[in-house]
């Protein structure tokens, strides 16, 4: 225990008089702004705090692209260039100097945290709430290796994340001079869906143009670009001395592909016929902000809906033609439309009858018919299909199936009391918190109680919490939920969204705006701490509205797979009754342990208060206890959920 | 255990040699349907008799499941389906309580078995249980859609939504790696 931590146990007292004070702690904090840390143990040991320098580093005047006088540096030509294309944010490590510093200096908003790693996961996660073109920065050879897991997690979920990191100069190169250089297209090979490294000064502009071509046309993906010193630092004085020194208006073109007349026709006939036709509203839905049309199509038609992919919320949880949350409606389909899916599940991926129809439409005809035997395949921007469908389907109206979907959900909704009840019994009889029970509590506050169901955006992760935890975190609105494991089941990444995320929210930045500074959620387990703890330090400089809620189970959730290994059970143990929290308010933010629903309910307001009022993270610590994900210690334990679903967290 | 669940299922082919598809019939046309909407893969019919006839394709997690139609007893089955389930255990139990609650009036009607026209049973025989479709009104074609439906619904709802993911993990195969169930 450190000198801090002893001496706030001493003002504090007892651990159980800790979490007795909880709900008064948070209000305190809320009220006074106090840190945890901002008083000193014994009058040496400072408070933690923000430096003077970082206020008036984010308030200093941007500077103007301009190549009069000095001219222009390579990084600051695609500093501009980054500017032009509105570029949304930058999340980076020092590293890359003299691009990050121009494109900081150019005005677009920039973060700057402690591993490259968690900081592009950041990334990811602002381009998942707001559809839009980020950047993660990284220095050479130790900086982009870091950053391949968080490339990896936002190319599974197709994410438009330009990615950038400098190689030493190509004067360097074989040399052995220092050893921070690597050849870096390789490593990003299969991850991105463009990538260059630079090599020609003067060409600098004309592949910016690749990268935002591929960056804002046809499905998303990361694109990578790498700048040797020769290129960022090489001066020009007039933008005529560049190659295809173009406007964006001539470098790419926002024409979209519409779908052909007897597609459409079809299509119709195909919903006209069905008696449960059913939409699976992907990404693309998202990427194109197409929910106003798909709405209008769903009521029109009264078609039942189920968003997909790494983002949720553009098609409303709590709307009665939903079926997220319906997964015994979702298997009486006897239609379904794919639009915007990216990542075409099988028909064992999702849990659809085995005679249902299927449509597909998708902007790219490479991929029509992948996976799923289609019965009618469309080429087609997923905005333009559906406003074409909204304006054309006709009327009409399908009480059985509305009735079905809506026992559907009571059938959910009752085994979710079910389950529910099991938590609070557990709970009773071990002193623990069932993650069954965290979702509950984490609905009532954030989804059924007294705030705007539309407001609170969240991110989750973790395996063993799936079943019970997901299903509860609601996405109303388009940009309001996050699966952070999507397709790559990314360890740690939802911690790391979750920064992301909160920045997007209190910028109020694009579909954000309407809820500017709001407090955000991130829901994750134990195991995902290890890769983005400390960079709670970050949320803290930036004062995120983060509210982390840790499920601690002191283990691997997959430590079950050890079953009959005992030899094998070591390695997916951690030490017990970890204190993540006290690490949280050592690196600047508040922290909680609760080990029972009372005490999780209290800190949960006391959280949201922190957030909301302050704008200042905090990190709830859960404890559960490992044998919850056991089917057969405590029934039903942890599951995967298929898909289509609220909780699913491929396809 | 329900009476219809003690129906017993006679093995008629033989896992030996596969052979391409060659054979007729409404349940060959039925399992051909299916393997050409992407359901079934790898479909093999097995050494075929008089009385009946085998086969094999590869559906949920990847898994060869054996399709048995036994004509004199108007049989059709996925024989041996669940390995290591106790006659009477649990699984064996909610597994009963399942399927024959598929044929509930309550559950609507395109999703509902017609008792008047199949009867769905899981009989267990040397700790390996069946999942049986007998053809009430000698319809082949309608008790194997029903059986095929209600293995999905096996694997899609009952499963998951049970307390078994050890066994899934020990005897379906399922990969504890895998962050789905295909």
């Amino acid at each position: 225990m450190s000198d801090a931590i002893q001496a706030k146990d001493k003002k504090g007292a007892s651990r159980r008089q800790f979490v007795k004070m909880i709900p008064i702690a948070g209000l305190a904090a809320a009220t006074t702004s106090k840190s945890a840390y901002a008083q000193t143990a014994n009058g040496t040991i400072q408070s933690i705090r923000i430096p003077a320098e970082f206020k008036k580093s984010i308030e200093a005047p941007v500077r103007d692209g301009s190549y009069e006088g000095r001219g222009q540096t390579g990084a600051e030509v695609f500093a501009g260039m980054c500017k032009a294309e509105n570029l949304s944010a930058l999340f980076c490590c020092a590293g890359n100097y003299s691009v990050i510093n121009a494109i900081a200096s150019a005005g677009i908003p920039c973060y700057g945290g402690r591993s490259e790693g968690a900081m592009a996961g950041a990334a990811d996660g602002f381009a998942r709430v707001t559809g839009e073109v980020v950047a993660c920065s990284g220095t050479e050879g130790p900086g982009i290796t870091h950053m391949i897991q968080s490339i990896y997690t936002a190319a599974a979920a197709h994410q438009p994340m330009l990615v950038l990191a400098s190689n030493m100069t190509i004067a360097q190169e074989d040399s052995q001079s220092f050893i921070q250089s690597i050849s870096q297209q390789e490593l990003t090979t299969g991850l991105k869906k463009y990538g260059k490294r630079l090599t020609v000064p003067n060409r600098i502009h004309e592949y910016g143009g690749y990268a935002f071509r591929a960056l804002k046309s046809g499905v998303p993906g990361p694109v990578h670009l790498d700048f040797p010193g020769e290129v960022a630092a090489a001066r020009f004085t007039a933008a005529d001395e560049l190659t295809e020194s173009y406007d964006k208006s001539k470098y790419r073109s926002e024409s979209r592909a519409a779908p052909a007349a007897a597609g459409l026709t079809k299509a119709i006939e195909l919903l006209e016929r069905a008696e449960r036709p059913l939409i699976i509203a992907g990404q693309g839905v998202f990427q194109r902000k197409a929910w106003a049309p798909l709405l209008a199509a769903a009521e029109k038609a009264d078609i039942a809906v189920c968003s997909s992919g790494p983002m949720r919320g553009h098609f409303p949880d709590d709307h009665p033609l939903s079926v997220s949350l319906a997964p015994k409606a979702v298997m009486s389909a006897d239609l379904v439309l794919f639009i915007g899916q990216y990542q075409m599940p099988t028909r064992t991926d999702f849990t659809l009858n085995a005679d249902v129809l299927a449509i597909r439409v998708h902007p790219v005809q490479e991929d029509l018919g992948r996976n799923w035997p289609l019965d009618l395949g469309i080429v087609s921007d997923e905005a333009l299909f559906l406003e074409a469908l909204a304006d054309r389907l006709p009327t009409k109206r399908r009480p059985g199936w509305v009735s079905e979907i809506a026992a559907g959900l009571a059938a959910n909704q009752k085994q979710m009391d079910e389950y529910y009840a099991l938590g609070q019994k557990y709970g009773a009889s071990t002193g623990k918190l069932h993650p069954a029970v965290i979702g509950r509590e984490l609905y009532d506050f954030f989804y059924g109680g007294a705030i705007d169901p539309k407001q609170t955006v969240h991110c989750w992760g973790g395996l063993t919490n799936i079943r019970f935890v997901p299903p509860y975190l609601r996405s109303n609105r388009a940009g309001q939920g996050v699966c952070s494991y999507y397709q790559s089941g990314t360890i740690g990444s939802e911690i790391n969204h979750g920064i992301g995320i909160a920045a997007a929210l209190k910028e109020g930045y694009g579909i954000q705006a309407p809820y500017k500074g709001a407090p955000v959620l991130a829901v994750g387990t134990d195991g995902a701490l290890a890769y983005s703890l400390v960079e709670l330090e970050t949320a803290a400089k930036y004062r995120l509205p983060l509210i982390s809620v840790i499920y601690n189970n002191d283990s691997w959730g997959t430590w079950t797979t050890a079953d009959n290994d005992p030899r094998a059970l070591h390695m997916y143990l951690f030490q017990e009754n970890l204190r993540y929290e006290k690490a949280a308010e050592a690196l600047g933010c508040e922290g909680f342990y609760v080990q029972t629903q009372d005490e999780l309910r209290a800190a949960i307001k006391a959280a949201y208060d922190i957030a909301a009022r302050e704008s200042r993270p905090t990190l709830i610590n859960a404890q559960g206890l490992r044998e919850f994900t056991s089917a057969t210690a405590y029934p039903p334990g942890a599951n995967i959920v298929n898909g289509p679903n609220i909780a699913s967290i491929s396809h | 255990v329900t009476e219809e669940s003690k129906m017993s299922v006679t093995k008629t082919g033989d896992a030996g040699a596969a052979a391409p598809v060659a054979a007729p019939g409404a349940v060959l046309a039925v399992l051909e349907a299916y393997v050409e909407r992407g359901l079934f893969r790898s479909l093999r019919t097995l050494n075929a008799s008089e009385t009946g006839q085998a086969f094999r394709f590869k559906w949920h997690y990847g898994r060869d499941f054996h399709l048995v139609v036994d004509r004199p007893q108007n049989l059709v089955a996925f024989v041996d389906a669940f390995p290591a389930t106790k006659p009477n255990g649990t699984l064996h139990r909610e597994m009963a309580t399942f399927v024959a609650a598929m044929a509930n009036p309550k559950v609507p009607a395109h999703r509902r078995i017609d008792a008047k026209r199949a009867q769905i049973a899981c009989p267990v025989s040397n700790d390996r249980m069946s999942i049986a479709a007998k053809a009430i009104d000698g319809s082949f074609d309608y008790a194997t859609r029903c059986l095929i439906q209600t293995m999905n619904e096996i694997y899609f709802d009952f499963l998951p939504n049970s307390n078994h993911y050890p066994y899934q993990v020990a005897q379906l195969g399922l990969d504890p790696n895998a962050i789905s169930f295909a």
